[in-house]
């Protein structure tokens, strides 16, 4: 009788005296995998001096949720672009069709996974929310400890 | 016929065919870029070569060699293939490759091909083209880097349109499309370039980068303009249209459009649209609801119905109503109010196709198998463009000889064999005259003539007086022109006459669609395709409301209201009595509103103070009605006096059918959700007639269809089950082949009247044109913003000498006036104009036209003045 009960004790010592696998979430985050699939950003392009997108529509067309809205309009440059860039995140389920459609790299998915709202209408991202990258919230910081390195190598 | 074999199949086709046409008809495709069925073959892209086995193999274009007999035929081997490989990697070199924001992408010929054929790679590398993007011309936007030079759009301007703005500039790699010297586009805009351009050389300045080609739903349905009643096909993004399309099925038009069905929609989605019912109180119109301003409406007819009994009551409605929206107004004034008093601007023009032809029309597809034309009292170019292709591809392509009769040197005169520039409003002399000349130098059809008209003796005689020297002296154009033409007109097989009515054309026009049927008729030129008399009516339903019974003369059918057993079918069908007596026609309706024996008025659609002659009076005539209801989409003019105006759906916003001009019943689709609270005018009709106290009954236009089909004879086989996109041609037009089979009807000469010019006065030595240009119809286009960036106002045109005289230079600010009004314009020197005839459009709010018209006069006298800058 008491032999199970050392045994489950021993488990317990063990992890007792092993590095904590919980952190102070939100004071630290988990650093999200390069290739996790968050809330897209588009791109700006700095030697134009406009976003890379050019409204070609392709991220509408093949998006499955139906989650991405663009109204294309010309700039003075006659140039094509997009005058309204929507997403829908409540909708969106993050395949990542949109980015591998885009012909000119102009969307990429970042690591940004903490997207809940109040409201449904705060979840649908505007193009200037799109162009900006994700940020942490104030006083947060991201967890070198935690990082994907040391999830893999488990120390 | 030729038989040959395409793919181990064997085919048969006319003589003449091509090997790409005789596999289209076996339902084997041939990719092509630089092929169309309206063009003649031009062979330039090379994609469509084929093998064929008596060529020794070599490659041939299959859309520039003709079939023959025994013909063997491979329409793909790997040589083809690699063939048209090459001919695609030649293509991108120096393509930019912009798919990506290139509004043609997803509609791309040279796209879909090289997805087709998996040219994923280039051989050759150059430099990428680099010439300059017009911006500048309005509506169409050329980027010819991404041009291929199938040389479509040079072809379908010069040979279809007949404007040729665009050709091809320098040789070899330089070769570019271009106008000349390279300026921005000055022609009609009718987009058929940017259309017919298989990449996206050429563009639609108004899709431009609004949505792709994939992401819009299109919905069918029948321009609102002319009665050419072509077929459009609306593309929806979001609940706005953002193109117009010719619907390539369309019987009328066969997906060629103008400036006015192509760029013309706007109006639909304009702000200024009115979306509440108003209602006026204490002087000023001001927003109600439904149930208000319906009641207002009942109240303000049944006082004056009261008081003054209905023949106080009328009706005016636009020709613009769908059929079954005529039909109901007219139950509406008919059945419930108990007036014949309804009319369409049919009142002023277009009666002849009512009253004065007894010939069916011709449809438009025979024009082109026609050998003769005698276009008189028509600018057909300009006010129905698209029938105006079909003279230009007959004239161009086919050889067929084109008689112009007009006082202005209008675009067709360029093409025309003969051109007769007689003096304006002396159309009947001229058509008698060449009537007179064909009978008296015997060119007559004798074994028609005999056969199955009667009266050609009285005719002879009534034409007596109208000898080669009398027409000279009555039109101006001297004799052996005169003979010349009635050579020409009569020595043809099939010749199609073809007039155009509209407030654009005052004049008597029963009497000149009477002239026009004898000349008709002497010649020979009935009961057949592609002969006879076309009558244009002005706009998208002149024909239909007049066939529906909104005109004081006619039942639905049209059937004659002076009948008593037709009275009595309607009488019992419709539950109400009819009087027996016609009612009063648009002059009469303003003559009778002046002097009060009219109080009550519903305007429906129709707008009088822009587009009738004589604005003056007939805003007393109006000021002085107790009742004026206006339904309309704009507060226009006619809607600022009213003291109710009711919001009307416009024709994107509903379900209904046109008559065109060739008798074709064709279907409009609702596109568009009702702009704000605006309801169709078929159940504003049938609530106002509830609001009075009578049922209408359903305002669903398949129901009203099937009602109008149950009492008019003429739309007996119309039913909104059996309608295609191609429309349902009515019955007697579709008969056009019967007469002369046993129990035909023998057609009838009617006697002309002499008709004698009017002397010009030394007040007014001028005679002022009032008609329609190319880019506008009606008063509704104005409200179109992209038309008005190429036709903003109306303009005076003036003969260069006249101007001389004058010392008027172009864009001189002149003042034009008349003996009812006058008017400040800008002058446009233009050499088309005869000299002693003044033009201006009538569109426009400001100046407007009409304000220096009469009512009773059918020639407007006008002197001119150059405003210098103390008078202004």
């Amino acid at each position: 009788m008491l032999w199970p009960l050392l045994k489950g004790l021993s488990v317990t010592l063990k992890y007792f005296f092993t590095r904590p696998v919980t952190m102070k979430y939100p004071e630290q985050r988990w650093e999200a995998g390069p290739r996790w699939r968050g809330r897209q950003q588009l791109l700006w392009d700095e030697e134009r001096g406009r976003e890379k997108c050019v409204a070609c529509c392709l991220c509408a067309t093949v998006c499955p949720a139906q989650c991405i809205r663009v109204e294309g309009a010309e700039n003075e440059r006659h140039e094509k672009y997009p005058a309204v860039y929507e997403i829908d995140l409540n909708r969106c389920i993050f395949c990542g069709f949109c980015v591998e459609a885009c012909p000119v790299s102009a969307i990429i998915m970042t690591g940004a996974y903490e997207l809940a709202e109040y409201t449904r209408d705060g979840s649908i991202y505007g193009k200037e929310e799109l162009l900006q990258e994700p940020q942490l919230p104030k006083g947060a910081e991201r967890s070198t400890t935690f990082s994907l390195e040391s999830r893999l190598s488990g120390k | 016929m030729i038989r040959l074999t395409i793919d181990n199949k064997e085919v048969v086709t006319e003589d003449g065919a091509t090997i790409l046409e005789a596999a289209a008809r076996a339902g084997i495709r041939i990719p092509t870029l630089c092929y169309h069925e309206k063009l003649q073959p031009f062979g330039a892209c090379r994609i469509c070569v084929v093998e064929v086995e008596q060529m020794k193999g070599r490659l041939t274009p299959s859309c520039s060699t003709p079939a023959t007999e025994g013909m063997v035929v491979r329409t793909s081997s790997e040589q083809i293939i690699k063939a048209r490989k090459t001919v695609l990697e030649l293509l991108l070199i120096q393509h930019p490759l912009d798919c990506p924001w290139c509004d043609k992408g997803g509609e791309c010929q040279l796209q879909n091909l090289t997805y087709e054929y998996g040219v994923s790679r280039n051989r050759f590398k150059d430099k990428k083209s680099d010439h300059p993007v017009d911006y500048l011309s309005p509506l169409v936007e050329r980027n010819t880097n991404r041009c291929v030079l199938c040389g479509m759009c040079v072809r379908v301007c010069d040979e279809v349109v007949g404007a040729s703005e665009w050709s091809m500039v320098n040789r070899g790699i330089s070769t570019k499309i271009a106008t000349d010297f390279d300026r921005p586009l000055n022609c009609e805009f009718c987009g058929e370039c940017e259309n017919i351009c298989p990449v996206g050389a050429l563009t639609n300045r108004m899709f431009k980068f609004k949505a792709r080609a994939w992401e819009v739903e299109n919905v069918s349905t029948v321009c609102s303009f002319c009665s050419t009643g072509c077929a459009i096909k609306l593309s929806l993004k979001d609940g706005r249209i953002v193109r117009a399309l010719g619907e390539e099925e369309g019987a009328a038009n066969q997906g060629s459009l103008c400036i006015k069905g192509r760029f013309g929609y706007e109006y639909v989605m304009s702000g200024e649209r009115i979306s509440r019912p108003l209602v006026r109180k204490n002087g000023t119109l001001t927003p109600a609801t439904w149930e208000e301003a319906l009641q207002a409406v009942a109240e303000g007819l049944k006082a004056v119905k009261e008081q003054a009994g209905p023949g106080a009551v009328a009706g005016l409605c636009s020709a613009r109503l769908t059929n079954e929206e005529a039909y109901l107004f007219q139950k509406l004034l008919r059945a419930v109010i108990g007036t014949n008093n309804v009319d369409n601007s049919g009142g002023y023009a277009h009666r002849g196709y009512s009253s004065g032809l007894s010939l069916p029309p011709l449809e438009f597809k025979d024009l082109q198998s026609c050998d003769r034309f005698l276009v008189i009292r028509s600018n057909v170019s300009e006010t129905h463009p698209v029938v105006g292709y079909r003279v230009n591809v007959a004239v161009k392509q086919k050889g067929a000889q084109l008689i112009v009769a007009d006082p202005r040197r209008i675009k067709l005169a360029r093409f025309a064999q003969t051109y007769l520039a007689h003096k304006p409003g002396t159309e009947i002399a001229l058509l008698n005259g060449l009537a007179h000349t064909i009978l008296t130098e015997g060119l007559e059809n004798r074994e028609f003539v005999a056969a199955r008209t009667e009266g050609i003796e009285e005719l002879k005689k009534s034409l007596v007086q109208f000898t080669p020297s009398f027409v000279e002296q009555a039109t101006g154009i001297a004799g052996k022109d005169l003979v010349e033409a009635a050579r020409r007109f009569a020595s043809g097989t099939r010749a199609a006459i073809i007039i155009s009515a509209g407030m654009g054309f005052p004049g008597d026009d029963a009497a000149l669609a009477r002239c026009a049927a004898n000349l008709a008729l002497i010649t020979g030129n009935a009961g057949k395709p592609g002969a006879g008399v076309l009558f244009l009516g002005e706009k998208s339903n002149s024909h239909g409301s007049v066939d529906m019974g909104a005109v004081p003369d006619l039942l639905p059918g049209p059937q004659e209201l002076a009948k008593d057993p037709v009275r009595q079918a309607f009488a019992k069908a419709w539950g109400a009595a009819i009087a027996a007596e016609p009612g009063l026609t648009c002059e009469q309706i303003i003559a009778g509103a002046e002097q009060g024996s009219i109080k009550a008025l519903y305007c429906a659609g129709e707008n009088p103070l822009q587009a009738y002659p004589d604005t003056k009076k007939t805003k007393t005539a109006f000021g002085k009605l107790q009742f004026l209801v206006v339904q309309e989409l704009f507060l226009t003019p006619t809607a600022q006096m009213a003291h109710v105006v009711l919001p009307a759906a416009s024709f994107a916003e509903k379900d209904g059918t046109y008559t065109n001009a060739e008798g074709r019943v064709q279907r409009l689709h609702q596109a568009l959700p009702p702009c704000g609270e605006t309801k169709t005018d078929a159940e504003i009709f049938c609530r106002v007639a509830k609001a009075l106290g009578k049922d209408l009954g359903s305002w669903n236009p398949a129901a009203v269809m099937a009602e109008i089909a149950s009492l008019a004879p003429r739309y007996h086989a119309v039913s909104y089950a059996t309608l295609t996109v191609k429309g349902h041609l009515l019955s007697d037009a579709a008969d056009r082949e019967a007469p002369g089979a046993e129990g035909a009807a023998r057609f009838s000469l009617l006697p002309v009247d002499v008709i004698a010019p009017e002397a010009p006065s030394a007040e007014f030595p001028f005679t002022l044109l009032i008609g329609s240009t190319l880019f506008h119809c009606g008063t509704l286009s104005t409200r179109s913003s992209a038309i008005c960036s190429v036709y903003p106002q109306a303009r005076l045109e003036i003969n260069p000498g006249d101007a001389r005289a004058l010392d008027i230079r172009d864009n001189d600010t002149v003042q034009v006036s008349s003996a009812t009004g006058a008017l400040t314009i800008t002058a446009k020197i233009i050499a088309r104009q005869s000299p002693g005839a003044v033009f201006i459009p009538y569109h426009f709010l400001s100046p407007a036209a009409q304000e220096l018209a009469s009512a009773a006069q059918l020639q407007t006298r006008v002197k001119i003045e150059k405003r210098t800058e103390t008078s202004l």
